[in-house]
């Protein structure tokens, strides 16, 4: 009986290195930066490095498609944020093609924002004016104090978050609150696009596509976890850190 | 066996007669919580003001993140009893002087009561319609040190710097028992005109503004740093400054519940 226990013991441990070994694999995340502002970017690297993964400021637009390969070949996986600093009017081409290489390569995409809305335009759909398709919604998707923008570092609005989805799997709540900073939403939704949370106005708030590992959200996780140190949304960088890690150390592993 | 469970039948009874006697006196048994606003204060800061809270005998509750908009502010109120407006002492301070004003709103339109430290203290003044100026051109003569520092080091919060006098008919002097005390400092930046509603109840030996009251109100405000006077120093005798803002926010309560 003892040496059936102790051998138990030590198969637990041989076992348990080899799962930490994996559960340590490096895991790098490229960032589609240019056109972000300087404290979005901060917010970005500290909530990627928090969840465990090194971090890669795309250095600038991928113009070409063999950039985009490159860029995406040395990375495993991409995060498009939101747009609020200079340079912003080539990100839609540029971030097509990053978007196009990264589901070549099989590597998993997060969108933040502008991001999100790009995963969805890149699928097929569409991009609309809140203030048109939502007129008089009594939730707001912006809000202004004294002038100044606050709605990133605000408890905003509510959205509910489908119970099949990732999405609820991470943050394990089906109702939640999130800050808010768009005059956008995806209206039209991109083939193989599943929605997986809308505000009360039914604005969408969040996609998912599991066959691509894609998941795009409105709202700004990276200032919730980063700049208002809320510890629920560092478990949607973590997630996506962790799916990155299964998926190059799997390979690797064939 | 039955015997045994007849036994602590008898001694919980007992026993717990004796408890209801004691907490008698309070006609709300529960914890009170203090708010305590964390954004733009060091993880060492909030450290002392749990210690602080927690020894006054009530539960400290971190606002998650600046109350950006007034519903944040109430929501972030209706949570506590009683709140703490703080200095600045690290982490992302940009939103203290915007954002601060909510929560002190807040807390008076919900009548709770309030302590404000330091820049905390500042802004119950500026709320009330009062205002700040520099310590060195408002009092240029004076031969204390507000502060103090040392290369890195902020000594004088970290020291009993200078002596205050305190107003004898001042609840603060009723909360710290002395006329005259040795406390900290780090500001460069001091009460000069005073709120509409607040009076002065202490003072520096050169006329620097280190403590307010609004008797009327169960709201006071200190320059200085009883957090760090307690909770770095060990110095006893700044602990009931909390306990008085614990013991208030009880009577509230009590009140509130209809019971005298």
């Amino acid at each position: 009986m003892k040496r059936l226990v102790l051998f138990l013991c030590l198969a637990a441990f041989a076992v348990s290195c080899g799962v930490s070994r994996e559960a340590a694999g490096t895991v790098v995340v490229g960032v589609s930066k240019t056109g972000c502002s300087k404290s979005t970017l901060g917010y970005i690297e500290k909530s990627l490095r928090d969840a465990g993964a090194a971090v890669v400021f795309l250095p600038y637009y991928a113009l070409y498609e063999e950039d985009a390969d490159a860029y995406m070949a040395a990375v495993d996986a991409l995060l498009i944020p939101g747009q609020g600093g200079k340079d912003t009017v080539a990100r839609r081409v540029c971030d097509f093609r990053l978007i196009e290489a990264a589901i070549r390569q099989g590597k998993p995409i997060l969108g933040i924002c502008e991001g999100h809305q790009e995963i969805n335009r890149y699928f097929g759909g569409t991009t609309a004016k809140l203030s048109v398709t939502h007129p008089d919604s009594p939730v707001k998707h912006k809000v202004i104090v004294d002038g100044e923008n606050v709605g990133a570092r605000t408890r905003a609005h509510s959205i509910t978050i489908d119970k099949s989805s990732r999405l609820y799997k991470i943050l394990k709540k089906e109702r939640i609150m999130v800050n808010t900073s768009h005059y956008y939403s995806a209206y039209g939704i991109g083939e193989g696009i599943a929605v997986t949370a809308t505000a009360d106005d039914g604005v969408v708030e969040a996609i998912e596509d599991g066959a691509h590992h894609i998941m795009g959200l409105q709202f700004h996780p990276e200032y919730l976890y980063g700049r208002m140190g809320v510890k629920e949304f560092l478990s949607i960088f973590k997630d996506f850190v962790q799916q990155s890690r299964e998926i190059k150390y799997s390979d690797s592993g064939k | 066996m039955k015997r045994l469970l007849i036994m602590l039948c008898l001694v919980a009874a007992v026993s717990s007669c004796g408890v209801a006697n004691r907490t008698a006196d309070y006609a709300y048994k529960g914890k009170i919580t203090v708010g305590i606003c964390k954004s733009g204060s060091s993880k060492e800061t909030l450290k002392y003001f749990k210690k602080c809270v927690r020894n006054a005998g009530a539960k400290p509750y971190f606002f998650e993140y600046y109350a950006t908009t007034d519903e944040m502010a109430k929501e972030y109120l209706s949570k506590v009893d009683a709140l703490i407006v703080p200095g600045k002492s690290g982490g992302d301070t940009t939103g203290r002087n915007k954002y601060d004003k909510k929560v002190i709103a807040a807390a008076l339109d919900q009548g709770k009561p309030m302590l404000g430290i330091c820049l905390g203290h500042q802004e119950i003044d500026s709320f009330y319609g009062g205002s700040t100026g520099s310590v060195k051109k408002n009092y240029p003569e004076s031969n204390l040190i507000h502060r103090n520092k040392v290369g890195d080091e902020n000594i004088g919060l970290r020291t009993e710097a200078h002596a205050i006098n305190i107003e004898k008919d001042s609840r603060l002097y009723k909360v710290l028992g002395q006329e005259r005390i040795m406390v900290n400092t780090s500001h460069n930046y001091s009460v000069i005109k005073v709120g509409e509603g607040l009076r002065v109840v202490a003072t520096a030996d050169d006329g620097v503004v280190e403590a307010i009251e609004d008797n009327s109100r169960n709201v006071m405000g200190v320059q200085f740093h009883p957090e760090y006077l307690y909770g770095f120093l060990h110095l006893k005798q700044f602990l009931p400054i909390f306990k008085n803002l614990v013991d208030e926010a009880r009577a509230v309560r009590s009140a509130d519940m209809g019971v005298k």
